[in-house]
């Protein structure tokens, strides 16, 4: 079966798209799947999370997208996922692709020999509106929403789901929302619950997983070149980050799994305002 | 006099795909190279039944579709020929594009 192409994407910055999409990537992995993460943002930080220099490492996504060389000659084998690395040349290619007719396709079309020899890919996109988002967006299947629950990340869903309809429509009519993942979630402050509850009801979106706590070691783990999931870190939010894989999957989480995560069913009262004990 | 906001987030608005941009629709859709008002304005829009992309075209590429082989249904519409986004023979829709679609408009009586 050819591989379910998963794009992060949030055009504002900052909320956690890397490190959402190591992790998930990363934990799917552990679950003996063939994943193969792709780096769409020219800070290449996906790139050297997994211990990479960017600047040294060639061939990169810039490459391809200037022609030189097809995507799967870029791959290189981590230890837990296959990457496509980028660096800050994709920043140029960006504009090279500008004038090109058919430009949002290249990634798809670079991706379909790829599929059948992987379970799963996904893709890291750029936290802004351009060239490479669109291309990430009509090469996936379905795209998660990694959203740190503050107000102006609250604002970047919209304005992101307002792209995804114009790729619909445009460019990718089977592209689905999978729905949001929270980050850098802290259930202590009223301010994030009620973004939360808010995100979720008005725009009618699923929570992919349980709520991913907040860590001083997700900003610690890029120094290591592995990811925490990987690292076998005891912190909650690397039990989330395994159980939005299994979601994805379509495999069943346990509540010790969720209970890893801080997602006991009293929390998901008290953050989703549902009465405790409803299975969320 | 709109109703008084009842939470803190209404400021934020969904997204209503139905109702038309008021901002420059056009120069967003410029990201898209295939997108029916990217410039220049296409003659005729074209989309596929197998990949689904509408695209705009100019009216050669339009009679290039028709070369054989190809089977035209000119009252419903339909075209079984290359599709010009991805090269895969299928069924296209055919329409009038923006820039035909301007011009009926200026014919007297339309």
């Amino acid at each position: 079966m050819p591989a379910t192409v998963y794009a992060f994407a949030n055009q504002k910055g900052g909320v956690g798209k890397t490190t959402s999409c190591l992790n998930v990537a990363a934990a799917m992995a552990e679950l003996s799947r063939a994943v193969l993460v792709v780096d769409l943002d020219p800070q290449a930080c996906l790139t050297f999370s997994l211990g990479y220099d960017p600047d040294t490492t060639e061939p990169s996504l810039h490459d391809t997208v200037v022609g030189r060389v097809r995507l799967a000659e870029t791959i290189v084998q981590h230890g837990e996922v296959d990457v496509a690395p980028a660096n800050i040349d994709l920043a140029g290619a960006e504009v090279t692709l500008l004038s090109r007719t058919g430009r949002e396709y290249l990634l798809r079309g670079e991706l379909t020999d790829l599929l059948d020899s992987y379970d799963a890919v996904f893709v890291d996109c750029a936290p802004s509106l351009g060239v490479l988002t669109i291309n990430g967006l009509t090469a996936a299947d379905e795209v998660v929403i990694p959203v740190q629950c503050e107000t102006l990340s609250h604002r970047g869903v919209s304005q992101l789901l307002d792209t995804i309809a114009d790729v619909r429509r445009l460019t990718n009519r089977g592209l689905e929302v999978r729905g949001l993942l929270a980050t850098m979630f802290d259930p202590r402050t009223r301010h994030s619950r009620e973004v939360l509850r808010d995100l979720l009801s008005r725009y009618e979106l699923p929570l992919v997983g349980p709520p991913v706590r907040k860590s001083v070691r997700f900003a610690e783990s890029p120094t290591s070149g592995e990811t925490l999931v990987g690292a076998g870190a005891d912190v909650p939010g690397v039990a989330a980050y395994r159980a939005i894989a299994r979601q994805l999957l379509g495999l069943e989480v346990d509540e010790e799994l969720l209970e890893a995560a801080g997602w006991t069913p009293r929390r998901q009262a008290e953050v989703l305002g549902v009465p405790e004990g409803t299975r969320v | 006099m709109s109703d008084p906001p009842t939470s803190p987030f209404d400021r934020v608005r969904k997204p209503d795909p139905t109702v038309p941009r008021v901002r420059d629709g056009q120069g967003k859709e410029a990201l898209y190279s295939t997108a029916p008002t990217a410039a220049p304005p296409p003659q005729i829009e074209v989309t596929c039944r197998s990949c689904g992309v509408l695209r705009g075209v100019s009216l050669l590429e339009a009679l290039r579709l028709l070369r054989p082989p190809s089977l035209w249904l000119p009252f419903r519409s339909r075209i079984f020929s290359r599709c010009p986004t991805c090269g895969r023979r299928a069924w296209l829709h055919v329409e009038l594009g923006q820039a035909l679609r301007v011009l009926r408009s200026q014919l007297p009586g339309s």
